[in-house]
C-alpha cells in the first residue's frame, strides 16, 4: 500500500515535471520576446502586443484548462474545413500587404488565416490516424486523405504567396507521419525520394516567383544582390555577428536602434535579440526552445492515445519548425522565407496561434496525468 | 516506456529517440553557426555595423592669409556655399538634376556630366554641383530640399579675392587635377587631397601650397539608416575621435598694398609690367603684370572656353611678365655699358666724343635716335641725352665680352632665385654663347647695337630693377624677396626670409657706381633729360630711360630682315630715389608702347610710385613722431 502511494508521487512528481518545465520556458520565453519587441519596436508596438496577449492568453487558459481535449478531438474535422474556407475566402476577399493576400478582416478583427492552418492541420492528421486504427502498420496507399488534405493547404497558402507558412504546414505534417508505423518497402522509399527531389525541381521551375528564387540564391551568394533582396540577409547577419560575445547591451544595438536592420519586430527580430545580447543570450533561446520542444516529445510520449500523441508532436513540430527556420534565416544558413520567431515576433495571429498551440500541449499532458 | 497507449498502438516508439537526436543535432547545428558568426567573424561583422552608423565628415581646412608688409589682409578666405549631391541618398538622380537644372537655370547636360564622372568614388562623398552659390540661389534649394534629398549645401572656406589683389603674386586656386592628385597623395599621404579640391596653380598659392593648404579636419557623427544624424552616440556618452582643421600657414610679404595700388593705377592701360624693389634688402614692394585676370574664376570652376580664350588671348594675361618676361632693355642698358668703360679704363667720365646722327663702322652704319646728332658730348650728356652714337663708341672699344663680364657681376644673365613665378634667366650675349648657338662668330658690326641694349640682349623687368639696385647700393646683389615671414595659427614663425645678398660686385668700384648714380641723377634733373618727367619735388631721383625694338632673339638671326622691318617699341624705364642710400627701385616695361620713348611713357609711371612711397614715408613719420619706422631702422642697420 505505502509502495503503491509511493509509486503514484513519484509519478505524479514526475508528469508535472514536463508541465512544470513547459509553463515555466513558455513564461521565461514569452516575458523576453515582449522585452525584445519593446527594444525592437518601441513602446507603442509593445502596447499593441500587450493588448494582443490578453485574449492570446485567455485562449491558452481555455483551451489548456478549461474546454476538455475530447471535444477539441470532436470538433477536429469541423475545425479544418472552416480553416478550408477561411483560405478560400482570403484568396477571394483578402487584403493585400506586402505583395501578398494573408490577411481577413471580419468587422474588428483583423486575421491571418494561414496561422490556423498550422494548427487545424496538426489536429487533421491527429484526428486521421486517431479515427483510422489498423492493426499493425498502415499501408502507403492509406495514407492518401492525409496527403489531399496537407495538399489543398499547402496549395491554398502557397498562392497567396506565403512560402514559409505553406512549408511549414507540410512539415508539420510530415514529422508528425514520420511517428507512424508505415511499412514501407526500401524501393518505395527510394522512388518517393526521387519523386520528391523531381517535385522539388519541378516547383524551382514552375512555382517559385524570381524573387523566392532570388532569395535562395542569395544564400549561397549575399553579394548576389548586397542592396536589393539580399540586403536584409545581410544587415541581419551584420547585426547578429557584430553583437559579439557578450552583445551590445538591452536597447543599446546600432542595427537594430538605426533602423538598418530590415523586418526587425517581425522576422528578423532573433537578430536585435542577438545583436543586444551576444552569443550567450542567443545561446540561451537556443536551449529554452530546445527544452521546449523536447517537453512536447515527452509530453507526447506518455500521451494518453494517438489523437494526443500526434497533437503534441504536431505541437512540437510547429514550435521547432519555426524556431528552426526563422533563426536559421536569420543567421543567413535558409533561404529569407517570411517566417515569424513564436513569442518573439510581433503579430496578434501568430500569438494568437502560438498561445493556443500551448495550450493544446498542456491540455494534452493534463489528460495524461488525469487518467 | 510505452505509455498509456494499447499495444496496437500505430505510434512507432523508436521514432522518438530518433526525434530527439534530430533535435539536438539541428539545434547544435545553429549554435555553431551563432558561434561562427558572433565569436569566430566577430570583428568583422563589428567593423560593418560600425561603417553602417558612423560617418566621417571631413572640415576643409581655410588656406592661410597673406598679409602686406603692414599687416594689411591682401587675400583671406569668407565663407562659399556649394551645391553637393550626396549619391548615397538620391531615390532618383535623373529627377533630382531635372529639378536643380530648372530652379538654378544649369545645362542639365553639365550636371549629369559632374554626376558621372564621379561614379567610381564611393556613395557617401559628395559631388560638387555648383560652386559659390549666390545667397538668393541657397534659399531656393533650400526652400526646395524636400523634394531633393541627397542634395546639400555645404559651406567651405574659399579664397576672398579682392578687386586690388594682384593676381600674378598670389596666384590663382583650381582643382586639382587627377595627375597632380596622385603625385600629391603619394607625398603628403598623411593629408591627402580629394578629388576636385582646390589646389595653388600658380604664383605663391602655388608656390606655399604646402604651407597654405593648412590640414583638413575631420568628425564622426552617427547616422541612421536614411543616412539622418541621430543624437544616439552622443547621448549614451560615447565620444568619437574629432580633429579640428588646422589653418593654413599665413604669409606676409614685403609687398606695401599702398604702392602696389599706386603701381596698379599708374600702370592702367599699358601692358608690360612693374618692379619696385627696396635695394638696401632687395624685398619686392610692388609687382604689376599686365594685362591682368580675375584669379577668382579659376576658384568658380572655369569653363573650357573661358579657358581657351584666356590661354590664347594674345597678351597673354595668365603670365607673369615681371619674372618670365624677357625684354631687350634698350637704353636702360647704357649705363651699364658705361659701367664697365669707365672699369676697363676705356674712357674717363670726361672723354668726349663727337655724334653726327650716325656711327658708321665697315660697311655698316648704325643711327642715332637723333638723326641730326648731339654734337660734342661727355659720357654724362650721352647719359643724359641718351646718345646711342656716344655708346657705339664705346661698345666697339669694350667688345661684347667685356661688356658682359660687367653685366654677370650685375647678376644679369642668370635667374635671380626669387621664389614665386617661373623665372627667365634673360640673356648676356658672350661670344662663348654666340660660338654655341650660331655657325658664325660675332663681328666687329655687333658690339654696337649691344652697347645700346639691342641685339640678343634679354633682361626681365624684376632683373632690371635689380640692376638698378645694385648701381644704388653700390654693387650689392640681392635675392628678391616677396615673402618675409611664414607664421602658423599659433604664431609661431615657421619660415622667415630676411636680406640675402646673391652675389657682390667686386670688378666695380664704389667710386664709379658713384660717377654714375650721379650721372643717372642728371638724367632726371638736367632740363633736357630724358627722365625729366620723373621729378619728384623734395627728392633726389636717378633713372634712365629706354625704348627698345622688339626683336626677338629668332628673328634677330637675320638682322638685317629685323631692322628692315618696322617695329613698334617697347618703353623702359628703370630709377632709385634718392640718389645716395636710396631707399626705392623702380623698374617699369611698357611693351609695344604706341608712343614709345621710356622718358614719355614708363617715366611718368615710375614717377607717381616713387611719390606715393615719399608720401607715406612722411605719413608714417609725423605719424610716428618723426622718429623713422623700427622696421627701416633694423633694415638700414642689416644693409651696413
Amino acid at each position: 500500500m505505502k509502495a503503491i502511494v509511493e509509486q503514484t508521487r513519484i509519478r505524479k512528481r514526475r508528469t508535472s515535471t514536463r508541465l512544470l518545465v513547459t509553463l515555466v520556458v513558455f513564461a521565461i520565453l514569452l516575458t523576453l520576446g515582449l522585452i525584445n519587441l519593446y527594444s525592437a519596436a518601441g513602446e507603442a508596438t509593445l502596447r499593441t502586443q500587450l493588448r494582443h496577449l490578453i485574449p492570446a492568453l485567455l485562449l491558452f487558459v481555455g483551451i489548456g484548462w478549461v474546454i476538455p481535449l475530447r471535444m477539441i478531438n470532436t470538433y477536429s474535422y469541423i475545425f479544418y474545413s472552416l480553416t478550408v474556407f477561411f483560405l478560400i475566402a482570403v484568396l477571394v476577399l483578402g487584403y493585400i500587404a506586402g505583395g501578398a493576400q494573408r490577411w481577413l478582416i471580419l468587422g474588428p478583427l483583423r486575421f491571418q488565416p494561414s496561422e490556423l492552418a498550422k494548427l487545424s492541420i496538426a489536429l487533421f492528421v491527429a484526428k486521421h490516424f486517431y479515427n483510422n486504427r489498423t492493426k499493425l502498420s498502415y499501408q502507403l496507399t492509406e495514407l492518401w486523405p492525409v496527403l489531399i488534405a496537407v495538399g489543398a493547404y499547402f496549395v491554398l497558402i502557397f498562392i497567396q504567396p506565403d512560402f514559409g507558412t505553406a512549408g511549414v504546414c507540410l512539415l508539420i505534417a510530415l514529422t508528425q507521419v514520420a511517428f507512424i508505423k508505415v511499412s514501407i518497402s526500401r524501393g518505395m522509399l527510394l522512388s518517393l525520394l526521387f519523386s520528391g527531389l523531381g517535385m522539388i525541381a519541378m516547383g524551382w521551375q514552375f512555382l517559385l516567383r524570381p524573387y523566392q528564387k532570388l532569395r535562395i540564391l542569395n544564400l549561397f551568394n549575399p553579394a548576389l544582390d548586397p542592396s536589393g533582396s539580399g540586403y536584409n540577409s545581410l544587415q541581419s547577419l551584420v547585426a547578429v555577428g557584430s553583437g559579439g560575445q557578450w552583445g551590445k547591451g538591452f536597447l543599446h544595438g546600432t542595427q537594430a536602434q538605426l533602423q538598418f536592420l530590415p523586418a526587425r519586430q517581425t522576422d528578423f527580430i532573433f537578430s536585435v535579440f542577438a545583436e543586444e545580447q551576444g552569443f550567450w543570450g542567443g545561446a540561451l533561446i537556443f536551449v529554452l526552445f530546445a527544452i521546449l520542444s523536447y517537453a512536447a516529445l515527452e509530453i507526447a510520449r506518455e500521451a494518453k492515445d494517438t489523437f494526443n500523441t500526434l497533437l503534441a508532436i504536431g505541437i512540437g513540430a510547429l514550435i521547432f519548425l519555426e524556431f528552426f527556420i526563422n533563426v536559421a534565416m536569420v543567421i543567413g544558413i535558409f533561404p529569407v522565407v517570411g517566417m515569424p520567431l513564436p513569442f518573439f515576433s510581433y503579430g496578434g495571429s501568430f500569438l494568437l496561434t502560438i498561445c493556443a498551440a500551448m495550450g493544446l500541449l498542456v491540455a494534452v499532458e493534463r489528460d495524461t496525468l488525469r487518467s | 516506456m510505452l505509455g498509456r497507449r494499447h499495444v496496437d498502438s500505430p505510434i512507432e516508439e523508436s521514432r522518438f529517440i530518433t526525434g530527439s537526436i534530430f533535435l539536438v543535432f539541428l539545434a547544435t547545428m545553429l549554435l555553431i553557426r551563432l558561434w561562427y558568426l558572433q565569436i569566430y567573424r566577430s570583428e568583422y561583422y563589428l567593423r560593418l555595423s560600425e561603417s553602417n552608423r558612423i560617418r566621417r565628415i571631413e572640415i576643409p581646412a581655410p588656406r592661410g592669409v597673406i598679409f602686406d608688409r603692414k599687416g594689411r589682409v591682401i587675400l583671406g578666405n569668407r565663407p562659399f556655399f556649394d551645391l553637393v549631391l550626396i549619391p548615397q541618398y538620391v531615390n532618383d538622380e535623373e529627377k533630382t538634376l531635372a529639378i536643380i537644372s530648372q530652379l538654378l537655370h544649369l545645362s542639365i547636360t553639365d550636371l549629369r556630366r559632374d554626376a558621372r564622372n564621379s561614379r567610381g568614388q564611393p556613395k557617401f562623398l559628395p559631388i560638387t554641383l555648383k560652386r559659390n552659390l549666390t545667397i538668393h540661389e541657397v534659399a531656393i534649394i533650400e526652400a526646395q530640399k524636400s523634394f531633393l534629398p541627397g542634395v546639400e549645401i555645404n559651406i567651405a572656406p574659399r579664397r576672398d579675392y579682392k578687386e586690388d589683389a594682384p593676381p600674378h603674386i598670389l596666384g590663382y586656386v583650381g582643382e586639382i587635377s587627377p595627375e597632380e592628385l596622385k603625385a600629391r597623395n603619394e607625398q603628403e599621404a598623411d593629408n591627402p587631397y580629394f578629388p576636385g579640391e582646390l589646389v595653388g596653380k600658380h604664383g605663391l598659392e602655388a608656390q606655399w601650397e604646402s604651407l597654405l593648404r593648412g590640414r583638413r579636419g575631420y568628425k564622426y557623427i552617427q547616422v541612421d539608416a536614411h543616412g539622418r544624424q541621430t543624437r544616439f552616440a552622443e547621448d549614451l556618452g560615447w565620444k568619437f575621435p574629432t580633429k579640428p582643421a588646422i589653418p593654413g600657414v599665413d604669409l606676409v610679404l614685403t609687398l606695401d598694398m599702398d604702392l602696389q595700388r599706386e603701381a596698379i593705377n599708374a600702370f592702367q592701360g599699358k601692358y608690360g609690367a612693374v618692379v619696385v624693389m627696396d635695394p638696401r634688402n632687395g624685398e619686392i614692394l610692388a609687382m604689376v603684370s599686365s594685362p591682368s585676370y580675375n584669379p577668382e574664376i579659376y576658384q568658380e570652376g572655369i569653363s573650357h572656353d573661358k579657358w581657351q580664350a584666356l590661354v590664347n588671348d594674345p597678351f597673354k594675361p595668365l603670365f607673369d611678365k615681371t619674372t618670365g618676361g624677357a625684354f631687350a632693355p634698350g637704353s636702360v642698358y647704357k649705363p651699364v655699358v658705361a659701367l664697365a668703360a669707365l672699369e676697363e679704363g676705356i674712357i674717363r667720365p670726361e672723354k668726349t666724343f663727337p655724334c653726327h646722327g650716325v656711327f658708321t663702322l665697315g660697311r655698316d652704319t648704325f643711327r642715332c635716335h637723333n638723326r641730326w646728332g648731339h654734337g660734342l658730348i661727355n659720357l654724362e650728356q650721352a647719359l643724359v641725352l641718351s646718345c646711342d652714337v656716344y655708346f657705339y663708341h664705346l661698345g666697339v672699344e669694350l667688345g661684347v665680352d667685356r661688356i658682359a663680364k660687367y653685366a654677370q657681376a650685375l647678376g644679369l644673365g642668370k635667374k635671380l632665385g626669387v621664389r614665386l613665378n617661373k623665372e627667365e634667366a634673360g640673356l648676356v650675349p658672350t661670344t662663348a654663347w654666340r660660338k654655341q648657338f650660331y655657325k658664325t662668330p660675332f663681328t666687329l658690326g655687333d658690339a654696337p647695337s649691344l652697347a645700346i641694349g639691342q641685339g640678343a640682349n634679354l633682361l626681365t623687368p624684376l632683373q632690371l630693377a635689380s640692376v638698378y639696385a645694385s648701381i644704388a647700393n653700390g654693387g650689392k646683389v640681392w635675392r628678391p624677396i616677396i615673402v618675409k615671414k611664414a607664421s602658423n595659427h599659433i604664431g609661431e614663425t615657421i619660415r622667415e626670409h630676411g636680406p640675402e645678398q646673391i652675389q657682390e660686385v667686386k670688378v666695380i668700384s664704389a667710386k664709379s657706381f658713384r660717377i654714375i648714380r650721379h650721372m643717372l641723377q642728371a638724367v632726371v634733373e638736367d632740363p633736357r633729360g630724358t627722365g625729366r618727367r620723373v621729378r619728384v619735388p623734395g627728392h633726389t631721383v636717378a633713372g634712365k630711360t629706354g625704348s627698345a625694338q622688339v626683336v626677338s632673339l629668332k628673328k634677330a638671326r637675320d638682322r638685317k630682315e629685323a631692322m628692315s622691318m618696322k617695329w613698334q617699341e617697347h618703353a623702359l624705364f628703370a630709377a632709385f630715389s634718392p640718389v645716395e642710400n636710396a631707399e626705392i627701385v623702380v623698374a617699369v616695361v611698357s611693351e609695344n608702347d604706341p608712343v614709345a620713348g621710356g622718358g614719355r611713357e614708363a617715366a611718368p609711371v615710375a614717377q607717381r610710385i616713387i611719390k606715393k612711397y615719399w608720401e607715406s614715408q612722411e605719413g608714417s613719420l609725423e605719424a610716428s613722431g618723426g622718429l623713422p619706422r623700427e622696421e627701416s631702422v633694423s633694415n638700414v642697420l642689416e644693409s651696413r
